[in-house]
């Protein structure tokens, strides 16, 4: 049945370049809409029904009864307006492990200025990860997954192919034990690129993993932040490095990720030039940074953010009209094939199912609360000791997060990154304004595509700007 | 890909996409690859990851 007015958070109105788009949460549906469709929605959101209707049908006449009949038709099917029951949900929080990020070093051989982690560091001693260590967090990252067959192994740092010997291990010793457990483990790097060899290539190649190579887009914008130890910029170099090793491996499996700052707010650019050298899977991301650093985003730069992400959607919609496939990071939204409720609860695990390791073999919830001493979890041998601190991380769904239970982006988003939220807030609880702000807009701009691609499929002739 | 779950003729909306599967079943999996697989590991979106039962 049709409650007007609906309740905040049950339904998304919004428009993109004259586009009226309807995004109904619980049922994750994506909808264009008219604008006797829009009146409705839009009064209904503070009138009864009664109201509503009467109110749209000044402006829009009879096309107000046929559209109020499709909506009552789209509610029953559950489309639209459709309660929305994981709201009052038994969360339980997960009793297994399924993913490990291993700082393989803290240690790395640049010097970017906006580095979260202290330059490789996280604020401690530098030192790479012995190979006992890694064994037995793969040994610790198997005994604990349960029933679970889908794992995954993250390399980080500072830089991870400093101890590329001790990757190589983990990598090998992983699939070993996995594959007699009857599981699954999928390697990922990410990596400033500067030792990425042929020699490393060939076993990255070899073993499938999935890379994710650090370049900030154009040379001029690169060379500002992600600084060699010598102090000059590394962006010839490491272009150099990334062509021949995804030449190597026909440009799969990999993301060509870069971070925008206050400084390089034109991440519109940066993300095209990636594109436009040939590549087709690009991330940028906002820097993660105390608001005190010259190069922290405040709320100031958001309508500029949000006009990038605007700009970038059309532009990629121009290219693949243009026969291009593109997939920039944040846009991939896939409403399709989501995953459980549960997991769109809890977000990404981080304290739970997701640990981090440092390379003295201790646990902390992520990789952004390594060296936050208060977050210190436990160790690869004796496993969690802090369970003070894995209950707080045990009941981390969005439903117990500030703002989130009547936000229309909550399943998509999962309540963000805790660590953010504790790095901004002061509270794992509380979302910080610019990450919520952006987050949400990049998700508008991704259901924005998904109308552009559609009309594409359909063989429209218009593109993002209405032309042909 | 777009993918509508069955054939709805609507003028005034119009539909774009919807899951293959009731998000609304509160059911409880999470034998996805789905951790912090942000491809900077500091904007996790779940938004991107995808259910792998799918594919089995």
């Amino acid at each position: 049945m049709l409650e007007f007015p609906w309740r905040e958070g049950q339904l998304h109105l919004f428009q993109l370049d004259g586009h009226l788009l309807l995004f109904d949460v619980a049922s994750s549906s994506l909808f264009q809409i008219d604008e006797a469709a829009w009146a409705i929605l839009k009064e209904g959101k503070t009138s009864t029904l009664d109201v509503a209707l009467t109110r749209a049908r000044e402006k829009f006449g009879p096309k107000v009864e046929e559209a109020f009949y499709e909506l009552k038709l789209l509610s029953l099917k559950g489309l639209i307006l459709a309660p929305d029951p994981a709201l009052n949900a038994q969360y339980a929080p997960f009793p297994y492990l399924k993913a490990l990020c291993l700082n393989l070093a803290h240690e790395c051989n640049m010097r970017c200025s906006y580095c979260f982690a202290g330059q490789g560091t996280y604020g401690g001693e530098r030192g790479l990860m012995p190979p006992e260590v890694a064994r037995k967090a793969v040994d610790f990252l198997l005994e604990r997954s349960g029933p679970l067959k889908r794992l995954e192994i993250d390399f980080f740092g500072g830089e991870p192919l400093l101890d590329f010997s001790v990757l190589k291990e983990a990598v090998l010793y992983g699939k070993e034990r996995a594959e007699k457990m009857g599981k699954e483990i999928r390697f990922t790097v990410t990596t400033n690129c500067l030792l990425l060899s042929e020699q490393v290539g060939e076993f990255l190649n070899k073993t499938n993993m999935r890379v994710v190579l650090s370049i900030d887009g154009r040379k001029e914008d690169h060379d500002k932040n992600r600084l060699l130890i010598n102090g000059k910029g590394s962006h010839d170099l490491i272009l150099s490095r990334i062509r021949k090793f995804l030449s190597s491996r026909g440009e799969k499996l990999y993301y060509l990720r870069g971070t925008y700052t206050a400084e390089t707010l034109n991440f519109l650019d940066n993300a095209l030039y990636l594109f436009d050298l040939g590549y087709s899977e690009v991330s940028m991301e906002p820097v993660v940074a105390l608001p005190n650093e010259p190069y922290a985003i405040r709320a100031e730069h958001l309508p500029e953010i949000f006009r990038q992400y605007e700009l970038l959607a059309k532009e990629i919609d121009r290219r693949e009209r243009e026969g291009r496939e593109l997939h920039f990071f944040h846009f991939e939204v896939d409403t399709t094939g989501l995953t459980c409720v549960s997991k769109r609860l809890s977000g990404c695990g981080a304290g739970v199912e997701y640990l981090a390791v440092t390379p003295s073999g201790s646990l902390y919830p992520c990789h952004q609360f390594v060296g936050r001493s208060d977050f210190k979890m436990g160790t690869v041998w004796e496993g969690i000791t802090n369970q003070e601190k894995l209950e707080e991380f045990r009941h981390l769904s969005f439903l117990e997060k500030e703002n989130c239970r009547t936000c229309w982006a909550r399943y998509l988003c999962s309540g963000g990154c805790h660590a953010n939220h504790h790095l901004l807030s002061g509270n794992l609880k509380k979302p910080d304004f610019i990450g919520c702000e952006t987050t949400k807009k990049r998700m508008e701009c991704a259901l924005y595509l998904k109308l552009l691609r559609r009309e594409r499929e359909k063989g429209s002739a218009k593109g993002a700007n209405g032309k042909a | 890909m777009t993918i509508v779950s069955e054939k709805i003729d609507t003028v005034h909306f119009k539909l774009i996409e919807t899951p293959k599967k009731d998000l609304r079943k509160v059911w409880d999996c999470r034998d996805c690859f789905s951790s912090c697989q942000s491809a900077c590991k500091t904007s996790c979106t779940l938004a991107n990851q995808v259910c792998q039962k799918e594919n089995e």
